[in-house]
């Protein structure tokens, strides 16, 4: 047998299951997506209508408000939770004792499971007996118990705020490693020259990690336009529709209204939504790289 | 000198801050579950319990109860489907990342172009057809059905890492085993695999932590006792009208123990197995 046989071989079954499971599923949402689709018991009738699904999710407000909401959480994921993941990366980098076990820690948030994270800050926000009114009403912060999660303006921001806890371990893992890689020398010389370490963060860290910024706002963009459990546990879409993220509404579109062809749409939509803003992020770093 | 000084507590308390909110929902729902149930419905609420009492673990562990039943059984379903993927995705991922490095069947770009498309296809756009295809297969509702979907969903970040590890074993070894008569596919279980212990037990724990906490894939697919997995058992414990939050936030610690002794006793790996996609792409 021939070493190139031998290869195609070992691959095959790797390759075979990612084509039947990701592939052909791909090609064959998006055929569906031209398509109204009516579920029966066992049976799937297709009923050919053009483009419909696409023009009717382009101009439904409802989809708009959805990208809406799902880009301010992006935003906050980005501007707060990747500050926040570099703070704490700072302070990992120095030398302490227990270093390491502060290092494990920090990787819980990122380890349990997803609806784990949601029930706890569930519990956290619960209105009656929950931590968080109960921290506040002590230290004298609040007069009246607070519903985290049934007031519109406020639910929005505390499913905000669980997400960012849940994403920070994976940017102070990814910063941390990037700032391994900055030689000490660097920091040694600028000393002698008299820096402070603001000067050195900004001139020497900062640049540093750059390129690592930006794969982590690439992977942070891409990963939180996929938001869905904690939205899925904590409020459901609700209240008003504040928490009406893309994910949960293509969820809806298809397991609560059974339109899989719009459903596939509004997938795709998205899809190429998200390759537009990964093109603009390289086009915007390479210019800066120049 | 003092500056230095002063320098240093702030950072250490920084540190502890930062310690504080990253265990604190941990924290609170472990001490939920080793309270009594009436500290639960206390308020304002108890910092530390009254009294410590594993009531909650002993109903979860032992009672006949629709929501602790379909616990347990999910934990089983978790665990089965988990560990299957993990060993799976190791496998067929080393056999194709030995393929890709050594004999030159497609090049790392293909990995590359998997990989990121795998990350940033939305999960419906795979469900709606998944939903049709496995229905008429009849893989709706089974373990098989999940352990397929995540295994495609886990091989090419496996066979990302995997690739990364081969390229660092010196091709000399290969060339003088080659040499003495072995024949690639001995090369690569009786040298290669041998060699890359610490390549193939990253990528199990990665593929392993994610099988396990996965959610919106096995929410969609799976209902019934002998499939359902823990997150979705979790989930109808949040879904009722009453909910029990000192049983939920017992289910919840036990279903956090596997994760949280992998990143215990093996956080060197969990963090290599992050940083190679990035640092090196």
């Amino acid at each position: 047998m021939s070493r190139k046989t031998l290869g195609y071989l070992l691959i095959l079954p790797s390759a075979i299951i990612i084509i039947v499971v990701l592939v052909y599923p791909i090609l064959y949402s998006g055929y569906l997506s031209f398509f109204e689709t009516f579920i029966g018991p066992g049976t799937l009738t297709l009923t050919p209508v053009g483009l419909k699904n696409y023009v009717e999710t382009i101009r439904s407000p409802q989809w708009w408000w959805a990208f809406g909401r799902t880009a301010y959480f992006v935003l906050y994921d980005i501007v707060v939770g990747m500050s926040l993941g570099l703070g704490i990366a700072l302070l990992l980098n120095k030398e302490f004792r227990l270093r390491g076990v502060a290092r494990a820690l920090v990787l819980f948030p990122y380890v349990l499971p997803s609806i784990v994270k949601a029930l706890m800050w569930k519990w956290i926000y619960n209105s009656d007996y929950g931590f968080l009114n109960g921290l506040l009403f002590q230290l004298g912060f609040i007069k009246d118990y607070i519903p985290w999660l049934s007031n519109p303006a406020l639910a929005i921001h505390m499913v905000i705020l669980a997400n960012i806890w849940e994403g920070t371990p994976f940017a102070i893992i990814m910063y941390l490693a990037a700032l391994q890689t900055i030689p000490k020398e660097l920091y040694e010389a600028s000393e002698v020259d008299g820096a402070t370490s603001w000067q050195m963060f900004t001139k020497i860290t900062f640049p540093l990690i750059k390129p690592m910024t930006f794969i982590l706002i690439v992977i942070k963009t891409v990963a939180t336009f996929k938001v869905f459990d904690l939205v899925y546990a904590l409020t459901a879409g609700g209240p008003g529709g504040s928490t009406q993220v893309v994910g949960y509404l293509m969820y809806s579109t298809v397991f609560d209204s059974l339109q899989f062809g719009k459903g596939a749409a509004m997938s795709y939509i998205l899809l190429v939504i998200i390759l537009v803003l990964v093109f603009i992020y390289s086009r915007l770093f390479q210019s800066e790289e120049d | 000198m003092r500056n230095s000084k002063i320098k240093l507590v702030i950072d250490g308390i920084l540190i502890i801050l930062a310690m504080i909110w990253t265990l604190l929902p941990l924290w609170w729902t472990f001490q939920t579950s080793i309270s009594p149930e009436i500290d639960l419905t206390r308020i304002p609420p108890r910092w530390l319990p009254s009294s410590i009492n594993f009531n909650y673990y002993k109903s979860i562990l032992f009672k006949k109860m629709g929501t602790t039943t379909a616990f347990r059984a999910g934990i089983f379903n978790s665990s089965v489907i988990s560990i299957t993927v993990a060993f799976l995705s190791v496998f067929l991922g080393s056999l194709a990342a030995y393929a890709i490095v050594r004999l030159n069947v497609l090049s790392g770009q293909w990995v590359i172009f998997t990989l990121l498309f795998a990350q940033m296809i939305p999960p419906v756009i795979l469900i709606t057809s998944l939903y049709v295809i496995a229905s008429k297969l009849h893989l709706l509702d089974t373990k098989i059905l999940l352990i397929l979907i995540y295994s495609a969903l886990e091989l090419p970040m496996a066979i990302w890492i995997l690739r990364g590890y081969f390229q660092t074993i010196p091709k000399e070894i290969e060339d003088s085993a080659l040499i003495d008569g072995c024949s690639p596919s001995q090369v690569l279980f009786r040298i290669v695999l041998p060699l890359s212990g610490p390549a193939l037990f990253t990528t199990g724990i990665f593929t392993f932590i994610s099988a396990w906490g996965e959610f919106l894939m096995a929410l969609v697919f799976t209902s019934s006792l002998g499939s359902k997995t823990m997150p979705v058992a979790i989930a109808e414990f949040m879904g009722r009208f009453t909910v029990d939050y000192g049983l939920m936030c017992t289910a919840g610690m036990i279903a956090s123990i596997p994760p949280i002794l992998i990143a215990l006793i093996f956080q060197r790996f969990i963090i290599q197995g992050l940083t190679s996609g990035a640092v090196k792409g």
